[in-house]
């Protein structure tokens, strides 16, 4: 259901009506996990030994209030969307058309594709000066190849 | 694959922007449909069909080799 939201799998003009009201329903999700990981890092008090622990704060500070603030102007799209018919359907249209579809595919697999090859150029080189890096690069790698296959064993079975 | 969709828009005194409305794509679909860059699914392609009163075949112009 998440996954059909957030995409752009839709049916027609009522089925985008339920999306855009669950993608409403998500965005004051969004303002509140945004003010959560706010709060945790308000209270977060980090060992006198993390370094760079003050950069941390401020890149998890920035996530909350990013979240935060995205969350509220899509809430805010989403809200004229639902009230404006006819940018519904123009909206809907943007989302729906095929060749943007096609090109957002190829886009994605393309992308991928490129990192994975960095990400493994990358780690024959941190392997040389830092095996956390390696080891990290490693991991990150073997993740993204099982989420590959598991995303190819799923959509075989689907369609 | 060849298609008469800009020679039939014309005919109709149609604008790309009228004729993706119509068909609900983007207009830059229809202009890379009319450029031959683009080549439309079969449900894209009945609803062009379908919208200028003609067959498939008689709107996309499918070649042997293909």
């Amino acid at each position: 259901m998440l996954v059909k939201v957030l995409s752009h799998a839709l049916a027609s003009g009522v089925d985008y009506e339920k999306t855009l009201k669950a993608r409403r329903n998500l965005s004051v999700l969004g303002i509140v996990l945004g003010l959560v990981v706010l709060v945790i890092v308000n209270l977060w008090k980090p060992e006198a030994d993390l370094a760079f622990a003050d950069f941390l704060k401020g890149v998890y500070t920035g996530t909350g209030i990013g979240l935060m603030l995205f969350s509220a102007l899509f809430w805010v799209k989403v809200r004229k969307l639902l009230k404006d018919p006819e940018l519904q359907k123009k909206t809907r249209i943007q989302e729906q058309d095929e060749r943007q579809t096609l090109i957002a595919m190829k886009t994605s697999s393309s992308a991928l594709l490129i990192l994975i090859g960095l990400e493994y150029f990358a780690l024959l080189l941190s392997g040389m000066f830092n095996a956390t890096v390696f080891f990290t690069l490693l991991a990150v790698l073997i993740a993204v190849l099982v989420v590959m296959i598991g995303c190819k064993l799923y959509y075989s079975r689907r369609i | 694959m060849k298609n008469r969709v800009q020679e039939l828009r014309k005919q109709r005194r149609l604008s790309q922007s009228e004729l993706a409305d119509a068909v609900e794509v983007t207009r830059q679909t229809i202009i890379s449909l009319e450029n031959g860059k683009y080549n439309a699914s079969l449900m894209l392609a009945h609803k062009i069909a379908r919208y200028f009163d003609l067959t498939i075949e008689e709107v996309f112009l499918f070649e042997e080799d293909e």
